[in-house]
């Protein structure tokens, strides 16, 4: 890589924003020597903060935003190869991502603060994350979207392990360490096939060679393609926990620290689904005919998985953790309908789904402690065959089973409301966004001709609406249990306050539909700049590429 | 300040009294609690008697300086431009939801067949809203599918349009047209004289002030004051006043909604929360089941006349595009947009909704039972305001009534039936509260019999006249049972009788304290204990005289002047031909009589003879607070009528209920249709006699002494009829019998046996299929990391296979 102008370093401004307040933390701790949440959070607010700004700044490139290049450009056939491309859809994402990543620095504070963990070291680990995730939203390049996987999983793994001494926390790391790494084996190797088919790594470039208009790729360039495609979906799947790829996510969502489960649930999904996005459409948009069904059929089998399982769960995170997969099941069908307005959906139903979940979860770890001694409660169901069932003893339980719930609507009412909104979002209930998010999904899909899918969607929602109200039910129907009170620092309580406003606000305000509409014209097909020029930074290429959102067929 | 800005004030005041009330009402404590409620009543009266003398719209003859013309709007029909402008004043608070500004349509102005190329000369650009979209299919999907203006632009859109202006065609052709939604380039010329109206739809939260809106807030206010004031003393001794007041308020600031609403949904919303102010109110004393049960009676009978408006609503939005009156009535005055059978459909659904609020047959049930709640609330609610909605709305929505001819007829006869019904139910009830409430439901049929005859303004203003005496009636009433109560109360602590006044020495005839109910009616409102009162309690007693007489019609009080307008109409009509008319005109005559009849037995057998219990013997005249309103209110009912207010009136409503020109040949317009009947005079002198009559009958029965004719034997004489009416026809027997147990059934049927049985059942089974399901996959989560690598390496082959070989 060629020394990179200062445009160009403007492209990944937002990671290394965050990157920054990450090393700041680690360093203010290390030369004061103790601990200062409010500086530490601060520091880690301003960072996530100001790439929030950034990306917000981007959020108007449409699809053509600022991009780094691989710098022999001019060596590999004179197409500049763009590795991290700032579009609208990767600030749209990102944004996202850092609203995650406020949160769980700010609930998790507290979480981790209890525990007498190093709450510096929490906060940077996260912040980590959160660059590696920047990172994938903004990948334009194969290898881009390996790094960028790679970048926040290992910060994952670190997190899932953080509670010192917590078996439950250990064994989740090391099986989401394992299957990962497993995983990442088959991105690579995906990789590898789709550049052994066009000899680019490059996304746009893959898509122009494969399908565009002076690609004209051979028959068995295609095939290998595609096998590289089953191998890139697998290895982006089990990241979005599909099914089949789905089983490491109850275990570790309901091992990891709970501010931890969140932060996998919502931000993980996002920056895995902005890459899915840029993988099928920008890469592989002119095959999709080969593809669709089969990922449709992967939505189907992911929705109805994930809410049978989640049905029949006593234990909250891991209910959760099977409506995360069933969750990624409903964007998945919106991107099969990405034609057809998709893509807009999946992203205002990211972030619908991305604040309630945060919001769930958030409740859980400030709740964590109350069960005192129902260890054994839980411990029923730490996997559901039981295999791996002891539970540890130290520090505070996490607050996970429904019992833990009863009686919340009087004792913590605030917190309870919390839950409810965030739980009606999750089932998709008026006036909630939510609701607002899964019915664009349908409504995109209907639009491009997936009547059965949307109908397979309908039908899940109903069913995930059991489990999801039998919380509800819990906190306001059944008499409180213990008499113990969590305290909610105000960090916290603003985290969830903001959590739920946006829960309420994103339905009012069609001011973020049409954000998610404009990051909708991304990439999709190569572009049209004939090879050899290198595209100007800054400038949009044509939109007419793009499909307009919406456009009936 | 402007009308429009000053205009929302008029229902924000009681909404800021209820919602004043809602948080502090109990820290305020009763006494306080009744004044504010008070003073926000009386501000937003205030306000619209200001209104009403800066507007000017009461003043007849006078042009508008600013108008919202039907004109400018649309083209209609000629005719209907002869006459003086309407004058409106709109002010729209906010719009709740627009669909898209305007655009230019670029239309094929001929029949689209699908894969058919369009010729260019085919196509021609047509600003909104020179044509009328009829239906805008496709932007209508456009709208629910949230799309922005900007990404509307290029869409096609398949409209149903048609055209207007000078040059279209007047056929009443519609056009199917193919259109693609251009961003309007020429905003700053918009076409001329064409106000900017949106395309597709908005919903407006707007109000309307005209002159009929203008006099019903008038009186909503006005009245509402009054009986306000009144509260505080009557409910004095109630220790849930904050909450009283708290409804009252409510249920001004929603009728005052109902009657200011720029559409049919505004209207819609007030016409609901009346209902539900309604219910609380007349379940107000809701620790005795009878009232909760009035309460949900009154509310559920009012629910079926909902749904037919609801139901006239959508039909008037499919019909006109619009529900804004604005829109839809000069629409409505255009026989090519308004066909005789739908506007037949809309009249009836509307008439059905009507009898629903305003208590006519066969929907009038609740509204005796609703005598539950306390008196001033019946009074205000029951008899002066929201039981007029009906009447209001039909008057608003004429122009559709006057397309409709036979739902016109049904009005009169439902009016004339009701009110013939009802007064011979009157006759012979001894609940003081009971006699009134019939003769409400009775007088409302009497508005019903106006605006069926086409006559609009003469159901407005009997309307009115009927709020002051009506109002004056049940005050008068509350005021008497109180007064009988604190005679009660006085009987029970006889102690000190030795010390009392020489003129109680006849006390001892009564035993202390009240008597038994006799039939379930609380012996302070029973008839049959009073007596005598016109002496205990003057003031009342001669205000209720003036009531009494206001309502039985005797000259020159309110009552004769409205009543007699009502039937002159209707004799008017009968002079076209149409034996029907002649009926009805008799129908009302008789009830003419009957009322005067009943009312004097009202008035003998409350104020005058001799004391029949304790509390008519002791009865003791109400508090200043209570007294004073009855005072204005019988001013009121005594000028309420004169020709030189009715007069300037009906001009003053005669732009709003004009009956449009050309229809008047189909419909008889009232104003010079009533100059074939018999002469006004004669007329006036015809009711007069009847209405005399009534009440010399009256005194032969029931006056003070020994009556001529004994009401006790000619009851027996009559036998089965004096039953029947003493069981008011037994109509809600015959509900009970042949609607409500038929209704229980099905329903304990569809419970027990569709809904448990079938419905459940499948929801239950889907259930535990879905857990046994949930159960199964729960093999696959063995918690070894090897089954999931497993599971991933199968899920990878699978989809491998699918997309590499099966494809």
């Amino acid at each position: 890589m060629t020394p990179a102008s200062l445009p160009e370093l403007l492209v990944a401004l937002p990671a290394l924003a965050v990157v920054m307040a990450a090393l700041l933390v680690v360093l203010v701790e290390a030369l004061w020597r103790r601990t200062i949440a409010r500086l530490i959070d601060g520091i880690a607010l301003a960072g996530l903060g100001g790439a929030a700004f950034l990306e917000a700044l981007s959020l108007r490139a449409g699809d053509g935003g600022p991009a780094i290049y691989r710098g022999a450009a001019a060596a590999s056939g004179g197409a500049a190869a763009a590795l991290v491309r700032q579009d609208a859809l990767a600030a749209f994402g990102g944004l996202l991502i850092l609203v995650a990543a406020a949160f769980t620095v700010l609930v998790g504070g507290a979480y981790v603060a209890r525990r007498g963990l190093r709450q510096a070291e929490y906060t940077a680990v996260v912040l980590f994350a959160a660059a590696g995730m920047l990172l994938l939203g903004a990948a334009a390049d194969l290898i881009m979207i390996f790094l960028g996987v790679e970048a926040f999983s290992i910060a994952l793994y670190v997190l899932c392990a953080f509670r010192s001494g917590d078996r439950a926390g250990y064994e989740a790391a090391l099986k989401y360490f394992v299957l990962g790494s497993l995983a990442a084996g088959f991105l690579l190797y995906g990789t590898a096939l789709v550049y052994g088919a066009t000899g680019s790594t490059e996304l746009a470039r893959v898509g122009q060679i494969l399908s565009g208009p002076d690609g004209g790729a051979t028959a068995g360039q295609q095939t290998v393609g595609l096998a590289g495609l089953t191998l890139l979906l697998v290895g982006l799947g089990f990241k979005m926990a599909l099914v089949p790829f789905h089983h490491w996510a109850p275990d570790v969502y309901q091992g990891a620290p709970t501010p931890i489960t969140g932060f996998m649930a919502a931000a993980t999904k996002t920056a895995a689904t902005v890459a899915l996005i840029r993988v099928l459409w920008t890469a592989f948009g002119g095959l999709s005919a080969t593809w669709l069904p089969a990922v449709a059929a992967l939505a189907v089998v992911t929705m109805v998985v994930g809410n049978l399982a989640a049905i029949v769960q006593a234990d909250l995170k891991r209910m959760l953790a099977y409506s995360a997969i069933a969750q990624a099941g409903y964007v998945l069908v919106a991107l099969v309908a990405a034609a057809t307005g998709g893509v807009a959906a999946a992203l205002y139903y990211l972030l619908a789904y991305g604040l309630a979940k945060l919001g769930a979860f958030g409740v859980l770890a400030l709740l964590d402690g109350q069960g005192g001694g129902r260890a054994a409660d839980a411990a029923a169901n730490v996997a559901d065959a039981g295999a791996a069932g002891e539970r540890p003893a130290a520090g505070p339980r996490d607050a996970t089973s429904l019992a833990d719930l009863a009686g919340l609507g009087r004792t913590q009412p605030w917190l309870a409301a919390t839950m409810t909104i965030c739980l009606m979002s999750l089932v998709g209930l008026p006036p909630m966004a939510g609701f607002l998010g899964k019915w664009m999904i349908f409504q995109s899909a209907v639009d491009g001709g997936w009547m059965w899918l949307a109908i397979v969607l309908v039908l899940n929602t109903a069913l995930s609406a059991f489990y999801y109200l039998r919380p509800i039910g819990w906190m306001y129907m059944v008499e409180p249990k213990g008499d113990a009170v969590p305290e909610v620092g105000s960090g916290a309580s603003f985290a969830l306050t903001v959590a739920v406003l946006g829960l309420v606000a994103a339905l009012v305000s069609g001011g973020i539909v049409r954000v998610a509409r404009a990051a909708d014209a991304f990439d999709r097909r190569p572009p049209d700049a004939p090879a050899g020029l290198p595209p100007e930074l800054g400038t949009a290429t044509p939109a007419a590429t793009a499909t307009p959102a919406g456009t009936a067929p | 300040m402007s009308i429009e800005t000053l205009l929302p004030w008029v229902p924000a005041l009681p909404l800021i009294g209820f919602v004043t009330l809602v948080f502090f009402g109990r820290r305020l404590g009763g006494r306080w609690s009744g004044i504010v409620a008070t003073v926000a009543m009386g501000a937003a009266f205030a306000v619209a008697a200001w209104l009403a003398l800066g507007s000017a719209l009461l003043r007849p003859g006078w042009s508008p300086p600013r108008v919202m013309g039907i004109d400018e709007k649309h083209v209609v029909p000629a005719d209907y431009l002869d006459h003086p402008q309407e004058a409106v004043y709109h002010s729209t608070l906010w719009t709740w939801m627009t669909v898209a500004p305007q655009y230019d349509l670029t239309v094929v102005t001929r029949p689209v067949r699908a894969g058919e190329p369009v010729p260019a000369d085919a196509v021609t650009t047509i600003r909104l809203p020179q044509a009328r979209i009829t239906h805008d299919l496709e932007l209508f999907a456009t709208s629910h599918r949230m799309f922005t203006p900007e990404q509307a632009i290029g869409r096609i859109a398949r409209l149903d349009l048609l055209p207007i202006g000078p040059d279209a065609p007047l056929n009443g052709d519609r056009l199917l047209a193919e259109t693609t939604l251009l961003p309007d380039a020429e905003r700053a010329i918009p076409a001329a004289g064409l106000p900017e109206r949106p395309l597709g739809y908005v919903v407006d939260v707007a109000l309307q002030l005209d002159a009929l809106s203008l006099l019903m807030i008038l009186i909503v206010t006005g009245v509402g004051f009054l009986i306000h004031l009144y509260s505080i003393g009557y409910m004095a001794h109630d220790a849930d006043r904050p909450r009283y007041f708290a409804y009252l308020n409510l249920f001004a600031f929603s009728m005052l909604t109902l009657v200011l609403g720029a559409n049919f949904l505004v209207l819609f919303v007030g016409w609901e929360l009346v209902g539900a102010c309604s219910y609380l109110l007349i379940g107000f004393w809701h620790k005795d089941p009878a009232n909760a049960s009035a309460g949900r009676k009154a509310f559920i009978v009012n629910r079926i006349g909902d749904v037919a408006f609801l139901i006239a609503m959508m039909l008037i939005f499919t019909t006109f595009g619009s529900l804004a009156f604005a829109d839809v009535l000069p629409q409505a005055a255009d026989p090519l947009v308004l066909s005789g059978g739908v506007a037949t459909l809309i009249a009836a659904l509307l008439l059905v909704g009507a009898t629903g609020k305003s208590a006519q047959i066969p929907l009038y049930v609740w509204l005796p039972d609703a005598m539950a709640g306390p008196t001033p609330v019946s009074a205000l609610i029951h008899a002066a305001t929201m039981v007029t909605a009906g009447i209001y709305m039909m008057a608003r929505a004429h122009v559709i009534f006057d397309h409709a001819p036979s739902v016109l007829v049904a009005v009169a006869v439902v009016g004339a039936v009701t009110a013939f019904g009802a007064a011979l139910i009157a006759l012979v009830q001894s609940d003081i509260k009971r006699v009134l409430a019939y003769s409400t439901v009775s007088q409302l049929g009497y508005m019903f019999l106006g605006v069926g005859a086409g006559a609009y303004a003469s159901g407005v203003f009997h309307l009115m006249t009927h709020a002051f005496f009506k109002a004056l009636l049940f005050l008068g009433a509350g005021s008497l049972m109180h007064a009988m109560e604190h005679g009660f109360h006085h009987g029970k602590g006889s102690g000190h009788g030795a010390a009392s006044s020489s003129e109680d020495h006849d006390d001892d005839a009564f035993p202390p304290g009240p008597p038994p109910a006799l039939d379930g009616i609380p012996p302070e409102q029973d008839l049959r204990h009073m007596g005598g009162l016109l002496r205990k309690a003057p003031v009342t007693g001669w205000t209720f005289v003036v009531g009494g007489l206001a309502l039985a019609g005797v000259f020159p009080l309110a009552g004769f002047w409205s009543k007699d307008e009502i039937l002159h109409h209707v004799i008017g009509r009968a002079g076209e031909g149409g034996a029907i008319w002649l009926a009805l005109f008799a129908l009302g005559l008789v009830t003419a009589g009957l009322t005067a009849f009943y009312t004097g037995r009202l008035l003998l057998l409350a104020l005058f003879g001799a004391p029949r219990s304790s509390g008519a013997a002791h009865a003791a005249d109400s508090p200043r607070t209570m007294t004073a309103p009855l005072v204005v209110l019988a001013a009121l009912s005594i000028v309420g009528g004169l020709p030189w207010l009715s007069g300037p009136l009906a001009e003053a409503l005669d732009p709003v209920l004009r009956v449009a020109g050309h229809v008047a040949t189909n419909v008889a317009g009232s104003a010079h249709a009533a100059e074939s009947g018999p002469s006004a005079l004669t007329l006036a002198l015809i009711a007069s006699a009847v209405a005399l009559g009534g009440l010399a009958l009256a005194w032969a029965m029931y006056r003070p002494g020994t009556p001529l004719v004994d009401p006790a034997r000619l009851a027996t004489a009559m036998g089965g009829a004096y039953r029947t009416l003493r069981g008011k026809f037994y109509v809600d027997e015959l509900y009970a019998w042949g609607l409500v147990r038929p209704f229980t059934r099905i329903a304990d049927f569809l419970w027990h046996r569709v809904d448990d049985g079938v419905v459940d059942a499948a929801v239950n089974a889907v259930g535990r299929g879905a857990v046994a399901l949930g159960q199964g996959s729960r093999r696959w989560q063995t918690g070894y990391v090897r089954t999931y690598g497993l599971g991933i390496v199968i899920g990878a082959a699978a989809l491998a296979a699918w997309l590499l070989w099966l494809v």
